[in-house]
């Protein structure tokens, strides 16, 4: 420090050791509070969430990776895939149109989920939750894509379909995700639970719809 | 205290300040290189089309690094008319409404034990954004495997698999030239072709 000299009284054993133990005492609760406002406030899962981009029905929700829209919503007990392979749930399918246009670059994305009112997530996968990209789609041309997802019949009401261009969720930290709200009543919940007429889960295909208006 | 003294008393910390502040940067970007310097051709030799031009760059397999030397020239883009080394003549090109399909006419010279098999092309248009040859995809049922060599006679493969022979196949003629068609949106100009056997290496040509 500075050449300054300050008088001090004179420094016995005693009040070092006094001064040494409050100094401790007040780093152990610096650090202790530290550790507690980490872990009362969100900073660990906030600072790593995904940025949500929010859409419904028939709105493009635009991402860093492309646009997102979906276009029809669907229900039934049963499913026929684009191989036509039937699937039969005890709960609910839930059929999703949607079209992706990538920016930028050829890309894909490669998890699609739905979320329901209460946070839990049923993802898409091959088998029973059939969802096939048809691999990476140029940018500006629309790849027209759906998926069905099974779910218990008390998830549907407030579902929301949720987008992200890595299959693993962990590595959706700081992108961006598309979240779609389905538009889904309690009342579609319980058409679907009793329809036994199967919904035709469409393979990918290019190029805008030629049935849309 | 004095402004001057605050400055000799930190003199030493002052120095270390760069230093310590680059190291910490290195320390910090050490997954630049995998994540995003290998991950598309970054260090790209320029040319133009109608040139030929010699691109020299490295591959490697299970012997090591396999160095290699080609010599490119790009002919045109123009509009395609039949898709590129289908496995069978029943796949026709057939592109959907508001999609153009593109055919790149490369011409390419090369000694024929070089493998010259696993190359990318990508074409961009003004504004930097990139379309990729894709073998398949919902528009295309089926194309080679490889945009760089002729269909049917491709050369040496790179020596990835023990027991498989990486010759095989008819000799690939010193010169050959291939046309493979690439996707784009309808209204989308193509002014570059990027060509690479594996980033960071590539070579851009511009179209004229």
């Amino acid at each position: 420090m500075g050449g300054r000299r300050v008088s001090r009284p004179p420094v016995t054993p005693f009040s070092r050791l006094s001064r040494q133990a409050a100094f401790a005492v007040l780093l152990v609760a610096a650090l202790a509070t530290g550790r507690a406002v980490e872990g009362l406030m969100p900073a660990e899962t906030e600072a790593s969430a995904p940025f949500e981009r929010a859409g419904s029905l028939g709105e493009p929700v635009e991402t860093r990776w492309g646009t997102v829209e979906v276009t029809a919503v669907q229900g039934s007990t049963r499913i026929v895939d684009s191989l036509g392979t039937g699937r039969i749930s005890a709960g609910v399918y839930v059929v999703v149109d949607w079209t992706y246009t990538a920016a930028g670059e050829p890309q894909i994305p490669s998890y699609v989920a739905i979320r329901d009112g209460d946070g839990r997530v049923f993802r898409t996968s091959s088998e029973r939750n059939p969802y096939d990209s048809g691999g990476e789609a140029q940018p500006g041309i629309p790849r027209r894509l759906a998926v069905a997802v099974e779910l218990p019949a008390d998830a549907v009401a407030g579902a929301h379909l949720v987008v992200a261009l890595p299959d693993n969720d962990e590595d959706h930290r700081r992108d961006d995700i598309a979240v779609v709200d389905l538009g889904l009543t309690q009342d579609d919940a319980g058409a679907w639970a009793a329809s036994e007429e199967p919904v035709e889960v469409a393979g990918p295909a290019d190029g805008p719809d030629a049935e849309a208006p | 205290m004095t402004r001057a003294g605050w400055w000799r008393r930190n003199r030493w910390g002052l120095v270390a300040l760069p230093v310590a502040a680059a190291a910490a940067l290195a320390a910090a970007s050490y997954r630049v290189e995998a994540q995003w310097w290998l991950e598309k051709p970054r260090d790209l030799q320029h040319a133009t089309q109608g040139e030929w031009v010699t691109f020299s760059s490295s591959q490697y397999d299970r012997t090591g690094d396999v160095p290699f030397s080609v010599r490119v020239r790009l002919d045109g883009v123009r509009p395609a008319e039949e898709l590129f080394g289908p496995v069978s003549d029943d796949y026709e090109l057939d592109p959907p409404e508001g999609v153009q399909a593109i055919a790149v006419d490369l011409e390419l010279a090369a000694p024929p034990d070089v493998p010259l098999t696993s190359c990318d092309l990508v074409v961009r248009d003004t504004d930097g954004v990139e379309y990729d040859y894709q073998i398949a995809s919902p528009s295309i049922e089926n194309q080679a495997t490889s945009p760089c060599v002729p269909p049917d006679a491709r050369g040496p493969e790179l020596d990835l698999i023990e027991g498989l022979d990486p010759d095989t196949g008819p000799r690939r003629p010193d010169e050959w030239r291939v046309s493979p068609v690439v996707l784009l949106p309808e209204g989308v100009e193509v002014a570059e072709v990027v060509l690479s056997w594996g980033p960071p290496d590539g070579l851009l040509i511009t179209v004229s």
